[in-house]
């Protein structure tokens, strides 16, 4: 073998030494902003003689006086470059080339589009903007990137996803949550939190119907399209980055009374205590001696540490291209006993097996596991580590406190206490570690093609897709030691799986009529079957907390053992005609016919549609000359899209066991009304903006969009006499109505100095139109939700407080006719004007760079958002005030006692009782800096050591939440709910990094 | 260019599922009655329909809303509204019972849909037998949830029955409960009344064979010939009810009880004595009846009397000393409200069965329900014939000194006629039948309006101020349009049929 080579050298080196003699050229590339490109591919014509360039975009190569050198880079134009005898080539500059994978993107089925040929609404977040964060979340770098998209982290829990919605919320019942699509396969919401951020290409985020349509049924609330990576670069890249952070809670908004407050505030409250001489001992002791428990610190962790790293490979051959990763990622939660691991691989391969037929594989596996504490998603527990942080009372301490038996002076502190009855609490630490909960989930998302292409223009694609997921959960009791907190083991296992099987078949004829008119028609058919199944195990009863094996507890445990299954399906067609003129005037048409089990008997398949066009101005000769427009595109479109995210079986009259038996026979009866004429909620979407680029200097795009949400499903009251008190139906009208604008600012765009800002800004009403029966409004039975027609569905109804009387002391509200009365009535509620959902919301990124070092920065805000701050319901209940739970320290600064006073809070002889009325709804509007990093790259200088070793390396830093600008008193506005109590709070992140490429 | 084809082919091939997909692991309505069986167990829940419906707040409704009992100071307005006579068409009573009978006639009807359609063929004899007391429990089911409608939500029958507001009659379960279309409004009341009839002479039918018994926890044909001589009375049809009620007392089946010892059997430990129906409870089972006691008596866990409703002054007196019934009154009972101790009589018919308390400290006051008691077949004898007068006086004479002699040991017999009679024979229900729901309809029935005019035991006791104070005296018309519960705000609501009828004043 080695000596053909050699042959083959020698003969190669005859041929060239026969055509010319070489030279030694050199040369620089760049990108189309004139930064160096670095592993571009400098190829001398004709010949396989190449060289890449390195990281100042240099190359150099030996080539003939007039050979032609051809320089190729993934996403821009390939240019050739004759020689012409010169050995200093000058700078070459690439052009980006709209053609090419990177500047193309996936809109659903189909081959990709250039992103200036889409006709619909869509926003693409790239992988610099997801990569180096210090949390398991991807998407919590979506938050305030795109205009109209709103992204809430609402949970710190490390394991905790997002909530994200698009273009507000249309639906009352049915799911808000957006359809997520990872290379082309449905997947689920929580795919999130189980991919890693350096794997994905980029996101792309589908808002209006033109764009969704394709996707029907389960496009309501947008789609957002996550791509992975893949080789693209001839020569093999190994690139390997770890980071390590800490964490700590985001804000520290309230402050609770210190023991010096709290007596204070008791003394106010009771003045009989100043004479009381046992009160004031005892005060004395615990002031004297400083005895006391920062609570807050002692229940929260803090620098919390997350540690990841992450190590790919990637390249393509002739034939192949491959991305090889894999990461492992710990992130522990601020609040004890929760945390997050991942493992993640993932392998994507593209092969094209012969000229006609291409192959494919994506497919990722993701190990997680996580640990759960037991107290902290129940918001009005004593233990919830929130609520021990705030309600425990200061001079309380976990310590035995040792007292000398004659004196009673204090002698230092013993052990730590198990029991602590200053509180009439358990230490919750000494709890949990007796209820471990342990939870992991094992996955997979697999996507394989095949396509080909028997002719020009024609492609035909088989996709099959396989989400899958097994989680196994096993809750633990042990028996405590003193067997009172806890007398006996118990042990809960639960296992569920799902997957979701995808199964689709494209076929796309792309072709042109006399060279102007270009067509591409596109037809398919899907399948979707989504499995979820689950069984549980219980027991308990054991005393050894030593031996807690199932077999070994000698007593059932109640709803043990249990089983749980549910599956659904969908079938549909599809199609597209994309039409343009010229690449001037285009015109999009899509349908989708789906039908799914979901819904009723007799409305099983639903057809959506969707037109658009777009104008590219620009392109027009009138503009040709306007120099100060450099792009101008006008777009507009019409459609419809459903929601199907509804429970499993609601068609069904259910009939189910009754708990209460009858002589021995358990019986069953009638449980649940079906509806046999369900079927999806509709969503007409019109949407018209422009898109443009102004004094090469100002990107604008801005939009305005009118969603009407139609045959919305609600639990509707039925007549009695039907034998059902209610049931699900279509009934009402929602209405999203909004505009949208981003605009990116080039500051300066130089080779060694470059920034720019982007900003966006969504504002999105919502307004219920119709209700049914002709009603006006409607309350959901027993969840206090009131829904009003011409209202927000998010808005607050609830008693206006009034404040306190300076008078006397007490509580005043506002009647229905805005007439103070000193009466709390649940009749006096109205509307505020005040919505749970947020109108307004944008972001503002930055980026600079000088030389070797980036500085990323992302804020973030929600203006209008308003939520029931149920944690100061519970710190400025005045009716607890006496002796049971530690208070806002506020308190007592603020709390009537003289006449005339203008107090906050009143006196605790006159309160009625603790009332959620609309005090306590705040102004949830925030702004966060969510993200930002500073890096430096290592210039070539500084690798010339490692020559051969190292092409490139980056360090960066990183911080998450780092401010947080807000009104809201609770513990963190970022949460996404009406009323919060006790939430997992965002944490911040300070992380540092090192980004290595071979 | 095969082997393409040839993909395309395998590949279409797979993309298809079937959109059948019915929730396994549960019964819907076509799987739920497959079997005698099935049927069999889904029967069952009819009785704790029954059981649900005769218990509760619908039975001492009607003892707060007239003249017996007096709300204390530790009441905490909770039946207050009932007290005062100020419920509105969002009571929840009323809410409760209608949804509870339409359920139940609802589920009466799945049932005989479902059950008619098994194939009987293969049934064993057991089986056939099962499903034939199914079938009876079905239709006495609608017929009872009927009659209980009528009773709460309709005038009282009257010759001008087919000018009068009904229900809404169901006749067969309806597969489209989302469609307001297919919701009835009211029909008359004589189509109602002849709609209840009717599924009781079916039920009569099913049941023929199925011999009633003392204490009987099932439903025998002794039940439905109660039940319609209870309704046959209210019809105002006293030949029938008094044919009815006499062939259940003369079947010798259930005996009266005539000591203190016997009676203090029935109503502690439920021993079944002169019930023609006593329906099944148990705690372990988690099958738990409603309470009939909505604080008479109640005892706190520190040993203190803490009552809601305290029986007005007298009307322990309204009993001689001799009546077996007077263990239903606690002399003397210490009451404490705060700093005040007083004295008074409490009622406690309802003292509590103690194998369906979970506390054995503190008694809930469950009992198994009762709804058809051997006395209250004595007085539908009485007051049938005495309403019937003449000759008929003799019979009600005699019904009357039978119950009397079996309460009172020393009973002198009497011979009473005419309004005199029927007064006797009224005073007698409101003492034989106290707390177990009947005097709001008797009072109704009898066109006497309501006057509280009983005095307190101890005014320190009672809830005097206010709103409280002045119902304490109150005085209801016969023509009072709360006499009839409001149809329920929520069936107003969703119900186009019904909208415009609403009973009048609410």
């Amino acid at each position: 073998m080695k000596r053909i080579t050699f042959v083959l050298a020698l003969l190669l080196c005859v041929v060239q030494f026969a055509t010319a003699q070489p030279i030694r050229v050199t040369g620089t590339v760049t990108d189309d902003t004139n930064l160096p490109l670095p592993e571009a591919s400098v190829l001398v014509k004709g010949t396989n003689t190449r060289t890449y360039t390195n990281l100042d975009g240099q190359f150099a190569i030996n080539a003939g006086r007039d050979a032609v050198l051809v320089i190729s880079y993934q996403g821009f134009k390939t240019v050739e470059i004759p020689i012409n005898g010169r050995t200093v080539i000058p700078t070459i500059q690439l052009e980006l080339d709209a053609n090419t994978i990177s500047e193309q993107i996936v809109i659903g089925y189909g081959t990709a589009r250039k992103k200036g040929a889409i006709t619909g609404s869509v926003s693409t977040v790239s992988a610099k903007t997801i990569k180096d964060r210090p949390v398991i979340n991807v998407g919590d770098a979506l938050q305030g990137q795109i205009a109209g998209v709103q992204v809430y982290t609402s949970s710190g829990d490390p394991s905790a996803s997002v909530s994200m919605r698009i273009r507000g919320v249309s639906s009352i019942t049915a799911s808000t949550a957006p359809l997520f699509v990872l290379d082309g396969t449905p997947t689920s919401t929580n795919i999130l939190t189980n991919i890693n951020p350096n794997d994905i290409e980029n996101i792309v985020i589908l808002k209006d119907a033109a764009s969704t349509a394709i996707y029907g049924s389960r496009a309501a609330n947008g789609v957002v399209y996550i791509t992975t990576k893949k080789g693209t670069q001839s020569k093999p890249t190994v690139k390997v980055s770890a980071n390590y952070g800490i964490s700590n809670i985001a804000r520290n908004p309230m402050r609770v009374m210190t023991s010096q407050e709290w007596y204070a505030m008791q003394e106010i409250y009771d003045p009989s205590l100043i004479t009381d001489a046992k009160w004031q001992a005892e005060k004395e002791f615990r002031l004297k001696n400083n005895i006391g428990t920062n609570w807050k610190k002692w229940i929260l962790n803090q620098n919390a540490p997350t540690v990841g790293a992450d190590l790919s490979i990637s390249g393509r051959g002739d034939k192949v291209d491959y991305y090889f990763s894999f990461s492992a990622n710990r992130q522990e939660g601020i609040e004890q006993n929760t945390s997050a691991n991942r493992y993640s691989t993932r392998l994507n391969l593209n092969a094209q097996a012969t000229d006609w037929l291409k192959i494919g594989v994506n497919v990722g596996l993701v190990f997680q596991r996580r640990r759960i504490a037991n107290y902290n998603t129940t918001g009005n527990s004593w233990y919830n580590p929130l609520n021990i942080a705030n309600w425990s009372l200061p001079w309380a301490s976990v310590y035995e406190i040792l007292r000398d038996p004659q004196t009673g002076e204090f002698l230092g502190y013993g052990e730590e206490l198990k029991y602590l009855g200053d509180l009439g609490l358990y230490n919750q630490k000494y709890l949990n570690h007796y209820r471990p909960n342990k939870d992991n989930t094992v996955r997979i998302n697999s996507n394989v093609y095949e396509q080909i292409t028997p002719l020009k223009g024609l492609t035909i694609r088989f996709a099959q897709g396989l989400e899958g997921y097994d989680n196994k959960f096993h809750a633990l009791m042990f028996r405590t030691l003193d067997s009172k907190a806890f007398t006996q083991n118990r042990s809960i296992h639960s296992f569920s799986r799902f997957f979701r099987m995808t199964t689709s078949n494209t076929i796309e004829y792309k072709f042109n009529i006399a060279d102007k008119h270009n067509i591409i028609l596109l037809g398919g058919q899907e399948s979707i079957i989504n499995e979820s199944s689950g069984f549980d195990a219980g027991k308990q009863g054991g005393k050894n907390p030593n031996i807690w094996g199932l077999q070994y507890q000698p007593t059932e445990y109640e709803g043990y053992p249990s089983e749980s299954f549910s599956k659904y399906v969908y079938n549909s067609l599809f199609g597209r005609v994309s039409y343009d003129y010229a690449e001037k005037y285009y015109l999009d048409a899509s349908i989708r016919r789906d039908g799914s089990s979901l819904f009723g008997f007799n409305n099983r398949y639903a057809n959506f549609w969707s037109v658009g066009g777009m104008w590219d101005i620009k392109k027009e000769n009138f503009l040709k000359d306007v120099n100060w427009i450099n792009r101008l595109q006008l777009n507009s479109s019409y459609g419809t899209v459903g929601n199907s995210g509804i429970s499993n079986y609601l068609p069904f009259s259910r009939i189910a066991s009754t708990t209460s038996g009858y002589e021995g026979i358990t019986p069953t009866g009638l449980s649940s009304a079906g509806n046999p004429n369900l079927t999806w909620e509709t969503i007409e979407t019109f949407n018209i903006g422009f898109d443009g680029r102004f004094f090469n200097f100002l990107d604008a795009k801005v939009e305005f969009y009118n969603k009407m949400t139609e045959d919305m499903l609600l639990n509707v009251p039925f007549s009695y006499t039907t034998g059902y008190g209610s049931g699900t139906n279509n009934v009402g009208n929602m209405r999203n109505r909004g505009i949208e604008g981003t605009f990116k600012f080039d500051f300066i765009q130089k080779k060694d100095l470059f920034l720019s800002a982007t900003l966006n800004i969504g504002y999105n009403k919502d307004r219920l139109v119709k209700l049914f029966d002709g009603r006006d409004y409607f309350e959901l039975g027993n969840t206090g939700l009131r829904y009003k027609v011409g209202h927000s569905i998010g808005e607050f109804y609830s008693v206006r407080f009034a404040g306190i009387d300076p008078a006397n002391g007490r509580e005043l509200w506002y009647d229905l006719d805005g007439n103070i009365t000193g009466d709390y009535s649940e009749d006096y509620k109205v509307y505020i004007g005040k919505s749970q959902y947020a109108p307004w919301s944008g972001g503002l990124m930055l980026d600079f760079i000088y030389k070797n070092f980036a500085l990323q920065a992302q804020f973030s805000g929600v203006f209008g958002k308003y939520m029931t701050n149920n944690d100061s319901y519970f710190t400025t209940n005045i009716t607890v005030a006496t002796n049971q739970i530690n208070m806002a320290a506020d308190v007592l600064y603020k709390t009537w006692t003289t006449p005339g006073q203008i107090a906050k809070y009143a006196h605790p002889k006159y309160v009625q009782g603790a009332f959620l009325d609309d005090r306590h709804i705040q102004n949830a509007s925030f702004v966060r800096l969510k993200g930002v990093t500073l890096s430096y790259s290592l210039g070539s200088k500084a690798l010339k050591p490692l020559k051969g070793v190292l092409t490139g390396g980056r360090i960066f830093v990183t911080g998450r939440n780092l401010l947080t600008f807000t009104k809201y008193t609770g513990w963190d506005p970022e949460n996404m709910t009406n009323v919060s109590l006790g939430t997992y709070p965002n944490s911040k992140e300070i992380s540092v990094g090192l980004e290595l490429t071979f | 260019m095969k082997k393409i084809f040839i993909i395309i082919l395998t590949i279409l091939v797979v993309a298809s599922c079937s959109l059948d997909q019915k929730p396994k692991n549960a019964l819907d309505r076509d799987n739920a009655i497959e079997s005698a069986e099935d049927a069999h167990a889904f029967a069952a829940r009819m009785h704790l329909g029954i059981r649900s419906i005769s218990a509760g707040s619908s039975v001492y409704f009607q003892e707060i809303a007239t003249e017996l009992f007096q709300p204390s100071n530790t009441y905490g307005n909770r039946n207050g509204g009932t007290f005062r006579w100020q419920w509105q068409a969002d009571f929840s009573l009323a809410e409760s019972i209608w949804s509870n009978a339409y359920h139940y006639i609802n589920h009466a009807l799945f049932f005989i849909e479902k059950t008619q359609a098994l194939d009987f063929a293969n049934f064993t004899e057991q089986e056939k037998k099962d499903i034939n007391y199914d079938m009876g429990l079905a239709y006495f089911t609608q017929a009872y949830m009927g009659y209980k409608l009528l009773k709460y939500f309709c005038n009282d029958y009257s010759p001008n029955a087919a000018n009068v507001a009904g229900i809404p009659l169901v006749y067969e379960f309806n597969p489209l409960p989302a469609d307001q279309t297919t919701y009835p409004g009211r029909d008359n009341l004589q189509n109602s009344y002849d709609w209840v009839l009717e599924n009781l002479d079916r039920s009569r039918g099913y049941l023929a064979n199925f011999a009633g018994k003392e204490g009987s926890s099932f439903l025998t044909v002794d039940v439905v010939d109660a039940l319609w001589a209870r309704i046959a009375l209210d019809m105002g049809d006293y030949a029938t009810a008094a044919n009815k009620a006499t062939s259940l007392i003369d079947g010798g089946k259930y005996p009266l009880l005539t000591t203190t010892a016997a009676m203090k059997e029935l109503w502690t430990n439920d021993s079944g004595k002169e019930c023609i129906m006593q329906m099944y409870a148990d705690l372990a089972a988690q099958s738990i009846p409603n309470s009939n006691d909505p604080g008479y008596h109640s005892k706190q866990s520190n040993g203190e009397y803490q009552p809601d409703w305290i029986l007005a002054a007298g009307v322990a007196d309204l009993y001689s000393s001799s009546d077996i019934r007077t263990i239903w009154f606690d002399k003397n009972i210490e009451i404490t409200q705060g700093d005040y101790k007083g004295k008074a009589t409490l009622f406690n018919k309802f003292p509590g069965n103690l194998t369906l308390q979970s506390s054995k400290e503190q008694s809930n006051h469950l009992q198994k329900v009762k709804p058809f008691r051997i006395a209250e077949q004595y007085l539908i004898a009485a007051e049938a014939y005495a309403m019937q007068g003449g000759s008929f006086e003799t019979e009600a004479n005699k019904y009357y000194n039978l119950l009397m002699k079996s309460r009172v040991s020393n009973w002198q017999d009497a011979s009473l006629s005419g309004n005199e009679l029927i007064k006797a024979i009224r005073d007698e229900r409101l003492k034989e039948l106290i707390g177990e729901g009947f005097r709001f309809f008797d009072l109704r029935r009898w066109g006497e309006g309501m006057k509280r005019t009983y005095q307190m035991q101890d005014p320190k006791l009672i809830a005097t101020g206010g709103a409280d104070g002045t119902a304490l005296t109150l005085t209801i018309d016969a023509n009072n349009y709360r006499w009839l519960l409001p149809i329920p705000r929520y069936e107003i609501d969703a119900n186009p049929q019904i909208r415009e009828q609403q009973n009048p004043g609410y």
